[in-house]
């Protein structure tokens, strides 16, 4: 079955809450927009896999003192029943200290839905202009 | 608003029969009061005009005004295009204002027309290339 505008909706509702919860180092609320095999590779790199890790990420993002906004644009989806492919831009500010553009990425996402909601199920990032911000280089 | 989307992906990863799906067959494409391309063909010569420029941009589109019924529709669009050959630096800023038709059940654009607000276009050599300001070719 083709995805529906409902599903769409849920999946663009999907993106904003993995920015509010990775923008406010809220670690517990990002791990829950994954399926609990979850994983974020970024530039070819698994980055963190799984519940555990993926909560320790954001907690080491949090140790790095810096503050980040993501600003997401041009959504495409794809999919049927309860498969979805998301690709998106991504620009992210480092807004520690001021406002400064602090990467340019693309996403390619595979989504699944669970018990009705939808879930990152692998989310793959690729940078195209900047840089990842240091926890993410130091990996 | 997923075939903006569809128009930047093409557009910025330089997919030149992809973005000309986006437009009917005698799409057309204006920018700043003049026609860049009309008809399939020079769409598609219009991407790869682009690509041998060598540029790397990404476009970025904000608040859409979508108006019409189930034939035909007008949409109103803000745009950023972003040059990243070197860092992250906005280049141009503009507005759409699009006449849009739906063919065989999906949307097309049967006119494509954004105009200028702030920079310079790669036309007009707003974007540089190996660190040199681009000319138009």
């Amino acid at each position: 079955m083709e995805l529906s505008a409902s599903d769409e909706f849920e999946i663009i509702e999907l993106v904003s809450r993995y920015n509010y919860a990775i923008d406010h180092r809220r670690a517990e609320e990002w791990a829950d927009v994954f399926s609990p095999d979850g994983e974020l590779w970024a530039d070819g790199k698994l980055r963190a896999g799984g519940r555990p890790a993926l909560v320790e990420h954001i907690h080491k993002a949090e140790r790095t003192g810096k503050k980040i906004r993501h600003w997401p644009c041009n959504p495409v989806i794809e999919g049927k029943d309860d498969q979805a492919r998301l690709r998106m831009y991504v620009l992210a500010y480092d807004i520690t200290d001021g406002i400064r553009p602090q990467i340019l990425a693309e996403y390619d996402d595979e989504l699944v839905k669970l018990d009705g909601h939808w879930k990152f199920k692998v989310r793959r990032v690729s940078a195209c202009g900047g840089d990842w911000p240091v926890h993410v280089q130091s990996k | 608003m997923e075939l903006a989307s569809r128009y930047n992906h093409a557009i910025d990863h330089r997919h030149a029969e992809d973005w000309a799906d986006l437009f009917t067959d005698d799409g057309k494409f204006m920018a700043y009061g003049e026609c860049r391309a009309q008809g399939r063909a020079q769409l598609v010569a219009y991407i790869h005009k682009a690509a041998a420029a060598g540029h790397k941009s990404r476009h970025w589109t904000s608040n859409a005004v979508i108006e019409g019924d189930g034939a035909t529709a007008r949409l109103k669009l803000y745009v950023m295009a972003i040059d990243i050959s070197e860092g992250i630096r906005p280049y141009i800023m503009g507005e759409y204002d699009d006449s849009l038709v739906k063919v065989g059940g999906g949307w097309k654009f049967k006119e494509r027309n954004v105009t200028l607000c702030a920079g310079k276009s790669w036309t007009q050599g707003g974007l540089t290339q190996h660190g040199v300001t681009a000319r138009e070719t």
